[in-house]
Formats: structure tokens, sequence, C-alpha cells
């Protein structure tokens, strides 16, 4: 039986309808993921960290416009759900340092901090990702991706390369 | 079984207690000063309260309550969290030994029970997360774990072909008076022309009145037999070669 990670573009669960059924078992099931989810995201920093960074992202979901007391337009479903698929192409370890933020020009930012080192991902409202990374005030250098996975990853090797030092 | 290339991105000890009622989360943090040379990064974990309707439109409302202290050493590879019941000791990669685990959480128990006064354990669990990365962009996992999601092979052989997956199994260990949940997935795909599996074994005993600290550790040697028992017979020679 083979195992492949070639597959269409994934649709992430909370985008989906919760389900269609309404019979009890369906709930005694839902009340067992939900349980399952809390359990295992309890003791383990790094799980606890994945599921903080995908709950961060969502939160989004809630900004109107101008959130920023300007014009920014608030993330929306595009950006949200490639921030939420760019988690799940990280590394466990990488989500240790990261913060989730929204972008003044419409957008989710994933950034990367240690010390004086920073590094983003951007994923904008109409579709595209790109990164910057820098050390203090240098000039940034522009981590551009076409939006396949492997861009993606390419940009995040050299982001965890560029905060490992 | 100690493996050079060592799968471990995660390994924790969990010691939970019952809470003293009059410690407040505020008080934890006196635990600080203890620990700010090995431990100089501290973060409040909170623990969200809060409903996400999810569908074409998702929405969150949250409430956040302060949960854990979490302190971090310099190179961020040792975690500990103070909660008021109870701490968890993580080490995530490179992965050392399990004397070096159990001696950390020995110390820092020691310095949590000082402060606290704790005095009945109520649950212990240890919990290791392991991340295997397999050559190949599709693989025959059969190949590499003996515990795996199987298909009928009454299906057409291309109807038998598994995209990413996570599977939990919860496994009674009556002898133990515990459970081991095993937490199998689709890892992140950080190599690519890789497939990375997530094997979680999280073992733990729950229902606990222990009060002496003997009692505490004569248990987790047996919780640490297990687990490896576990690891070793959900992995093939195969996986053992490429983590030696």
């Amino acid at each position: 039986m083979p195992l492949t990670l070639l597959e269409p573009e994934i649709v992430p669960d909370c985008f989906r309808p919760k389900t269609y059924a309404i019979g009890e078992a369906i709930r005694r099931v839902e009340e067992m993921q939900l349980q399952a989810l809390e359990q295992d995201s309890r003791t383990s920093v790094l799980r606890f960290k994945k599921t903080e960074a995908q709950q961060n992202v969502l939160n989004l979901s809630g900004l109107k416009d101008g959130w920023d007391s300007y014009a920014a337009p608030p993330p929306n479903r595009t950006a949200i759900q490639k921030a939420l698929h760019i988690l799940d192409l990280l590394d466990m370890p990488d989500l240790l340092g990261v913060r989730i933020l929204p972008s003044a020009e419409g957008g989710v930012g994933i950034c990367f901090v240690r010390g004086d080192r920073y590094a983003d991902l951007e994923c904008s409202n109409d579709g595209e990702v790109f990164g910057i990374r820098h050390i203090g005030r240098q000039a940034p250098t522009l981590l551009p991706t076409d939006g396949s996975d492997i861009s993606i990853v390419d940009a995040i090797r050299e982001i965890r390369d560029h905060i490992n030092g | 079984m100690h493996y050079k290339k060592s799968p471990i991105v995660e390994a924790l000890i969990d010691i939970r207690t019952e809470a003293r009622p009059d410690l407040t989360f505020e008080g934890l943090n006196s635990i600080a000063k203890s620990l700010v040379d090995e431990y100089p990064r501290v973060e409040t974990r909170y623990l969200s309260e809060g409903k996400f309707s999810f569908g074409t439109e998702s929405t969150a409302t949250a409430e956040q309550k302060p949960f854990a202290i979490m302190f971090f050493s310099s190179d961020n590879k040792q975690i500990f969290q103070a909660r008021k019941d109870g701490i968890t000791f993580s080490r995530l990669a490179p992965y050392q030994t399990w004397s070096m685990l159990e001696e950390e959480t020995k110390r820092l128990w020691q310095i949590y029970r000082d402060f606290t006064h704790t005095i009945k354990i109520t649950r212990l669990a240890t919990r290791y997360i392991n991340q295997f990365v397999f050559p190949g962009t599709i693989i025959e996992p059969e190949e590499y774990l003996k515990t795996f999601a199987q298909l009928s092979r009454d299906l057409p052989k291309e109807l038998r072909n598994i995209g990413p997956f996570s599977l939990r199994l919860p496994i009674p260990q009556s002898d133990l008076e515990g459970m081991l949940v095993i937490n199998q997935a689709l890892g992140s795909t950080a190599m690519p022309g890789t497939v990375p599996i997530v094997l979680d074994l999280d073992l733990y005993i729950e229902n606990l009145a222990i009060t002496e600290d003997k009692t505490l550790w004569d248990k987790l040697k047996l919780l640490r037999e297990r687990k490896n028992l576990y690891f070793e017979a959900c992995i093939t020679d195969r996986t053992r070669e490429l983590i030696s």
C-alpha cells in the first residue's frame, strides 16, 4: 500500500463544513477528536506551538477592514488557507520562534525572530507568497517563491539557516 | 537502544499533581529566580477556552487563561513548563539520553516541589515524538513500520494509494493501569524527495495517589521500559539501519 506526498490541493479542515451527519455517533466521534486534540497538545511543546500558531492564523479571520486604524484590508480566506498550509510545511522545531501577524497590505505574515535575526513569509490576499530576511538594520534580502510547495520549502530552508546563524 | 541518528524531535516527562488550592499562577513566577541561569527565557502559555466555528466563514472567539510558565534554555532545546498542577520537562532534538532527561526532571521536580509543597502526584507520563524521514516520494510503509494503517488488499492496487493521514491508537496497559496513545501522521515536508512520518508514543498512568518520590521514579522506569518496547516493535530493521 504505497504512501505518497503527491496529492491534489488540500483544503484545510477548518474550511470544510464540519459534517453533514446529524446522528449521535458523529457527535461522539467529534467529541473524541476534540478531546484527543486537547490531550495531544497539552504536554508537548512542539504540538502546542503548532496548535497555537494555527489558532493565531485563524484568529486573524476576525479582523475587519481598517484593523490597523488606517485602511488595511483583513486577511482573506486565500491568505489564511495558504498560511495554514505553510505551517504544515515547517519542520516542528521551526515553530518554536514563530509569530503570526496580519499584513498591512492584506495577508498573513509568518515571522521568525531570534535575537537581531529576522525573517518572514508573507501570504498575500491575492495568493502570492514571498519572504524577506535581514539582520538588524541591514537591507532585507527578498525570498521569492512561485507559490509552489517546492519553492516555499526552499525559502523555509533559507530562513532556517538565516535564523540559526 | 541508542541510535546515532535519533529520530526523536521531542522527549518529555510530565508529572501532574493535585494543585494546592492557595497556589496562584502569579505565585509560580517566583520559581523563575531559581532557574534564570539555565533557563533565561520565559514565556506564559495560555489555554484558549474558546470556540471556532468552521465552515465557509471561519470565526473564532477565545478567552485566554494563563496555563503554564515555559522556561527555555538559551539554545531553546530544553523547555520546562511549570503549572499549578505539575510540571513538564521537554528535550528537543538532538536528543541526548534517557538519564539526562530523567536527571533534569528530578532536579526541576525538586525545585517545583520545594516551592509549591505539592503532596500528591496524580498522573505520570513519558512521551516520545519521533519523526522519520524515509527516502523517496512514494514509499511502502510496511518496509519501514510494523504499526501502520492498512487498507484492505481486496481493493485494486490503484485504489490503495494513501495521502496525508493521521492515526490515533489508544492502547490500554492493564498491568501498569495506564494507557499508551500511538499517534502516527505524515510529517512536515522539510526535505524534498522524502516521506516524513511522525510516530508519537504517549504513555501515561492516571488516577495515581503517589506521595513518595521513590514510588514516582520507580513508576517512571516502568514507563520507560514499556515505551522502548513499543518503539522497537513499531519499526523494521530497515528503519533501524536508517537511524543507526
